[in-house]
């Protein structure tokens, strides 16, 4: 199954200022061990817009209608999976904040649905997403904080 | 306008399903919407490959995605600053170039941009992400502000035949009037958002004061826990029926907001003989009213100032004036749309002249500036807060007081409402550190007066303790009596300016919070529902909705019977029409036959 993801910075002053820089990393969740996947990397196209709303539009609050108002560098990440669970880790710096977000993803018959994602406008206490992402990601907290 | 769409016939037989309960209607109606949305290819296609290029003279501001207004696919647009004004151009491959007005003056433009604040999202989206913004709205997780005001439109019927609407059943061919559970649903469906569920909705239409259950719908949204509800009216049958007015306030109706385009015949053609009654009527019963201006260059700009005294004349009632810069719908020329567009600072501008300098431009702030006063109470409550979050380009506001001589007193003479909203931002963020919440309270309380100076207040502020005790009850009661009790003592005015296809700006409609319930249950902002008809209003009214001929068996009624014939001479001879212009505009010099010609090039008949 063919995993999406996106690496990306983009920078706007209009409407509000954005200053983001986004690393992605794609982990599979195997026998309680989170296994880094290896990804293919390609420039940023405009048939990837509506799959960077999906990723960002709640975890960041960002959409491509955001990004086209200033510099926008990305890439997009094609990582190859055989699992059941997908634990996207995306490490963000936002006006210098950094912040750590988690989604996870599920795959049953080919479909893939996404069971989590962390909201930056909504994040809770660390230790109740953690026990909510292990929980659905099968892997233990500490598996979850070495990422 | 643009080539046909998907033709959609009425999903279903609204006669059939209208009385089932509001959980089986929902049920239909959320099986339904799927096959209302926007279709690509169809509907609209996506040009983004290229962005417009600057020409000489003219500096970037931003890029952004707009729309053809011939085709409505997705484009890229720039934003530039030209001779101190800003622009908007696009250019589709179909349809050629398009440029606009977006903003009448560069240096309100920056002044309003540096209170751009967005909001938390909406984390309950009503869609799937399947398609781009704005072909995908019903909210959906792009959104990012929560809804402020909901409309409910009641029904498409209309007594009235303006000329230039096309939205009326008996124009549009069928009527769309949901039915009271139907409506309960889609009330529901709003009440259910998070983080902040609608508290406030605006019944409309069409004219919904021709339900005769209008009284039920406004006590159905006090039941589902709406703590604000107005109706939108032109208010005629409101001139003519003062138990309405008694009966709409008594079920909960907050306010009424009312179409008001000028102070003369010539530019309120609307409902310029029948407001004083509708004014009369709702004094008796105690039912505040804002009034409404459409504002256009060449129309009633020149009344802008005229409008405002007007309100003020009758600030015992009117609550509020909030101008609506014109939305140009249609397939308009440029040199035409020019001679019409308006845009917010334009009108400022305006207002300052017309009032001899006492409301200037500087005194009007944009909707997001007062989001300090939600984080703050946020940050005090723990709880998310009602945030007016949308793009600093939509709106405007100021209060305005008076004093006995009729002087004009905006709240920025005596309130420093910049160094206040930064003072609440600095607590709040102190408090999200870690500071006591008691520690934070007492901070803004004792620095409070600071900000306040009584001396260049309207004299019922003179006593400083006064004005504070209000500023205290908003921030630390927080309650929507203590902001009403602060309304009472001024005079709201507000600027509204929705889009049109030519200015059209996803990244507006994206931190919209001015939205309409669908029948299909999707929440859809103002300018994709109004500057999009047949891709959402007009499709998803019309597949809930009855042909006439099944109206009028259902009703007993004749849709062609229902039009208002305005008799003129009666009107102008009342008491209450000379009382209410007095000082504002000299209406009576005007003659009998030129009030007559205004009424009927407008489209509403004159009784002879």
């Amino acid at each position: 199954m063919r995993i999406k993801a996106f690496s990306f910075e983009a920078k706007a002053s209009e409407p509000r200022p954005i200053d983001v820089k986004v690393e992605t990393r794609v982990y599979e969740a195997r026998r309680g061990r989170a296994v880094r996947l290896s990804c293919a990397e390609r420039p940023f196209s405009l048939d990837d817009a509506l799959d960077f709303d999906l990723e960002f539009s709640d975890t960041l609050q960002l959409t491509y209608a955001d990004v086209i108002h200033g510099s926008f560098s990305c890439r997009v990440l094609d990582c190859e999976a055989g699992g059941d669970t997908i634990i996207k880790v995306l490490d963000a710096q936002l006006s210098g904040r950094r912040v750590r977000l988690f989604i996870v993803l599920t795959v049953e018959e080919g479909d893939v649905r996404r069971v989590y994602a962390d909201r930056i406008t909504g994040l809770g206490e660390w230790r109740e997403r953690a026990t909510k992402i292990s929980r659905l990601a099968s892997l233990p907290p500490s598996e979850l904080e070495a990422l | 306008m643009r080539p046909p769409a998907v033709e959609e016939a009425r999903a279903i037989k609204y006669p059939e399903v209208r009385d089932l309960p509001p959980e089986e209607i929902g049920r239909l109606a959320r099986s339904i919407a799927p096959r209302l949305m926007p279709k690509p290819g169809v509907d609209y296609k996506l040009y983004l490959g290229s962005r417009p290029e600057l020409r000489e003279g003219e500096r970037l501001l931003s890029y952004t995605l707009s729309v053809c207004p011939q085709c409505y696919s997705l484009l890229v647009a720039v934003i530039f600053e030209r001779d101190g004004k800003v622009y908007e151009r696009k250019v589709c491959p179909e349809h050629g170039e398009f440029e606009e007005l977006y903003f009448g003056d560069y240096a309100t433009y920056e002044r309003f941009r540096k209170w751009q604040r967005d909001g938390k999202g909406v984390w309950t989206p009503n869609v799937k992400l399947e398609a781009l913004c704005p072909y995908n709205c019903g909210l959906c997780p792009r959104h990012k502000s929560h809804t402020a005001l909901l409309n409910l439109v009641a029904t498409n019927r209309c007594s009235l035949r303006c000329w230039y609407c096309f939205f009326y059943a008996a124009k549009a061919g069928y009527v769309y009037e949901p039915s009271l559970n139907h409506i309960r649903f889609m009330l529901r469906e709003a009440r259910r958002m998070l983080p902040y569920p609608a508290v406030a909705v605006q019944i409309t239409g069409g004219e919904p004061l021709m339900r005769d259950d209008i009284v039920d719908i406004v006590r159905i949204a006090k039941e589902e826990g709406y703590k604000h509800v107005q109706v939108n009216t032109e208010g005629i049958r409101l001139a003519f029926d003062p138990e309405l007015a008694v009966k709409l306030r008594e079920a909960g109706t907050n306010v009424i907001y009312m179409s008001f385009d000028g102070v003369t015949p010539f530019t309120n053609p609307k409902n310029h003989w029948e407001v004083p009654y509708t004014l009369e009527n709702l004094r008796r019963a105690r039912l505040g009213v804002v009034l409404v201006p459409t504002v256009i260059r060449g129309y009633n700009l020149h009344e802008v100032g005229a409008i405002i005294r007007f309100g003020v004349k009758h600030a015992d009632i009117v609550r509020g004036v909030n101008m609506q810069p014109v939305s140009i719908v249609g397939r308009v020329p440029r040199k035409e749309r020019e001679k019409m567009r308006v845009t917010i600072p334009d009108v400022l501008l305006e207002i300052e002249k017309q009032t001899d300098g006492q409301i200037r431009r500087e005194d009007w702030y944009p909707v997001p500036s007062v989001v300090p006063v939600s984080r703050f109470i946020e940050a005090i409550t723990g709880r998310p807060q009602f945030e007016l979050t949308t793009h600093f380009a939509c709106g405007a506001a100021t209060y305005i007081f008076w004093d006995d001589d009729g002087e004009l007193i905006p709240i920025t003479r005596f309130v420093d409402v910049e160094g206040l909203m930064q003072l609440l931002e600095r607590e709040a963020e102190e408090i999200r550190k870690g500071k006591s919440k008691y520690m934070a309270m007492l901070s803004v309380l004792l620095k409070l007066s600071r900000y306040v100076d009584v001396s260049k207040a309207p004299k019922k502020f003179k006593s400083k303790r006064k004005f504070l005790k209000y500023i205290y009850k908003i921030l630390v009661r927080h309650d929507y009596s203590s902001l009403g009790e602060f309304h009472y003592q001024s005079l709201f005015l507000g600027m509204m300016h929705f889009q049109d296809p030519y200015n059209y700006d996803v990244s507006r409609v994206q931190r919209c919070e001015i939205h309409y319930v669908m029948p299909d249950g999707r929440i859809v902002p103002f300018c994709t529902f109004n500057v999009f008809p047949e891709l959402y209003r007009d499709r998803a009214q019309r597949a809930f909705s009855y042909t006439i001929e099944e109206w009028e068996q259902l009703t007993g009624k004749k849709l062609s019977e229902e039009v208002y014939v305005r008799n003129i001479k009666k009107l102008i001879r009342g008491e209450p029409y000379r009382r209410a212009y007095e000082g504002i505009a000299d209406v009576l010099s005007i003659p009998y036959e030129e009030h007559v010609k205004a009424s009927k090039r407008f489209g509403i008949p004159v009784a002879e």
